[in-house]
């Protein structure tokens, strides 16, 4: 579910007080979400802008690397509930669920009595 | 085709290849390696005519892991190398133990360590055949002493490796790989080959590492594409083929599965042949191409009065103790010619608790044991 690109996330925004345009979110990011805008700020900064929005797998790597706490990811928490509750019921239909698996093995394992 | 029922004329590397096509083997991956090379060779022009595939691999790492993706593939599969390939098949061995992967490898002996005696035949790989592979596990390996064994054994090796989904080691040496013997084919129909059994549940139903009933010790294994979802993965896993890496209670019960499976159908996995035992009082237990020298010493000692004895061990691992202790209590002494410096012998000793003397017989440098070497040593513990 985390894997999916765009899905769940809101906005990813870059603190115009906090960035001094190191680039390193553009250097951590393996989706290339961001692109330097061309207009410079009020600090003279040339900010990094999360343009491609819809490829942002919320991995956060950009968030973590960001050494000024610039950049925020914030996440649709309403779609991510969602997101779980149907990778619980739908994405592994085959397995049993887990109190169902503890009473398969504690019925099924035999050999370990002697 | 497989061979026509009749006598032949062969190799013991051809008599591998023989074998394996009757029981069914339709894919072989491998790297040409003396002595192991005529069983690339041959299977090379023999597996096409019947409808399998023959692949040259680039090493012997790339070959058992090929074998492994085979099996899984839904063939019965096999590789053949001697003892460096050996050593770098272990890493391989190991992946298919815990996958439980049926296959079956040859190991055509040669002197070692390392490159060694390219030529020359050793035993020097008994135990690596056993503990070859890290961790905690059971191997079963089949020693054929004449070319007919080689091919009866290797139609075993298949059967057994798909009774256990367990990798099955042939230790075959130089001697009986190159040696031409008369082998007798018995009309097909009374050969007994082992399917691969499929599950018979919905896919949903299926529990991959869960034997339906007390007894039963492998699960049916289906093949890759059958719709059935199996991860295949060297991790320790649970019941349901999930990794648990930190899971004891469930590590535990999938490695003593895979030990008892083997160690606990040792009745049923053990081939031995007995010569002259009833009365014996002197008892020669020895395996592969050295039994074949031991067997004219044991004769020749009968000739002169010495009441010896013969254990042929077929099946080196898992050791039969119940068989070496019983000829233990009947007998004075023991002696284990053995192409290496002591190995099996030591087995014999733990087994024997004492009841008999233990000799080693030991031979290093590519040479089998003359007859007379083994009688003498049969003189110096019956006197």
């Amino acid at each position: 579910m985390y894997m999916k690109p765009g899905v769940g996330v809101k906005d990813i925004i870059v603190s115009d007080k906090l960035c001094k345009g190191c680039y390193l979110c553009i250097w951590a990011c393996p989706w290339d979400v961001f692109e330097i805008s061309k207009e410079r700020n009020w600090r003279g900064v040339k900010k990094p802008v999360a343009v491609r929005l819809d490829q942002c797998r919320r991995c956060r790597l950009c968030e973590f690397y960001c050494p000024d706490f610039a950049i925020q990811v914030i996440i649709d928490e309403e779609e991510e509930k969602m997101l779980k509750e149907v990778e619980e019921k739908y994405e592994k239909p085959w397995l049993p669920r887990v109190e169902e698996r503890d009473r398969i093995v504690k019925e099924g394992v035999w050999w370990l009595e002697d | 085709m497989s061979l026509e029922p009749g006598v032949h004329l062969m190799q013991g590397d051809e008599a591998v290849v023989e074998g394996a096509i009757i029981a069914g083997c339709r894919f072989f991956a491998g790297y040409p390696i003396t002595p192991a090379t005529e069983i690339a060779e041959r299977m090379s022009y023999r597996l096409p005519q019947v409808g399998g595939i023959f692949i040259q691999m680039e090493d012997e790492l790339g070959s058992i892991l090929a074998v492994i993706g085979a099996s899984w593939g839904g063939r019965k599969s096999m590789t053949a190398t001697s003892g460096p390939g050996f050593s770098l098949m272990q890493e391989g061995l190991g992946y298919a133990i815990i996958t439980e992967t049926p296959l079956v490898l040859v190991n055509v002996q040669r002197g070692g360590p390392s490159t060694g005696l390219v030529t020359l035949p050793s035993q020097g790989d008994v135990m690596q055949a056993r503990w070859g592979s890290h961790g905690d596990y059971a191997s079963i390996v089949l020693a054929p002493s004449s070319v007919q064994e080689v091919f009866d054994l290797t139609i075993k090796a298949f059967n057994l490796s798909e009774t256990y989904r367990n990798p099955v080691i042939i230790l075959a040496d130089e001697v009986i790989a190159h040696v031409r013997e008369p082998v007798k084919v018995p009309p097909l129909e009374e050969i007994e080959v082992v399917e691969r059994k499929k599950p018979d549940v919905p896919p949903e139903q299926y529990i991959p590492y869960l034997p339906k009933k007390p007894g039963e010790w492998v699960t049916p294994m289906p093949a890759f594409g059958d719709g059935y979802n199996v991860l295949v993965e060297s991790v320790m896993h649970d019941e349901f083929g999930h990794r648990i890496g930190t899971d004891h209670a469930a590590a535990n019960r999938t490695i003593r599965r895979l030990w008892y499976k083997i160690e606990k159908n040792v009745d049923k996995i053990s081939m031995y042949e007995e010569y002259m035992l009833d009365d014996a009082e002197v008892a020669v237990i020895s395996y592969g191409s050295s039994a074949r020298t031991s067997l004219r010493a044991v004769r020749e000692a009968r000739k002169l009065g010495i009441k010896a004895g013969m254990l042929k061990l077929i099946t080196l691992w898992p050791f039969y103790d119940k068989k070496v202790q019983e000829v233990a209590s009947q007998v004075k002494a023991i002696v284990v010619p053995e192409m290496n410096m002591g190995k099996m012998v030591r087995e014999v000793e733990r087994a024997s608790k004492g009841m008999a003397e233990v000799m080693s017989l030991t031979k290093v440098g590519g040479l089998l044991h003359h007859p007379d070497e083994v009688l003498a040593a049969i003189k110096r513990v019956a006197r």
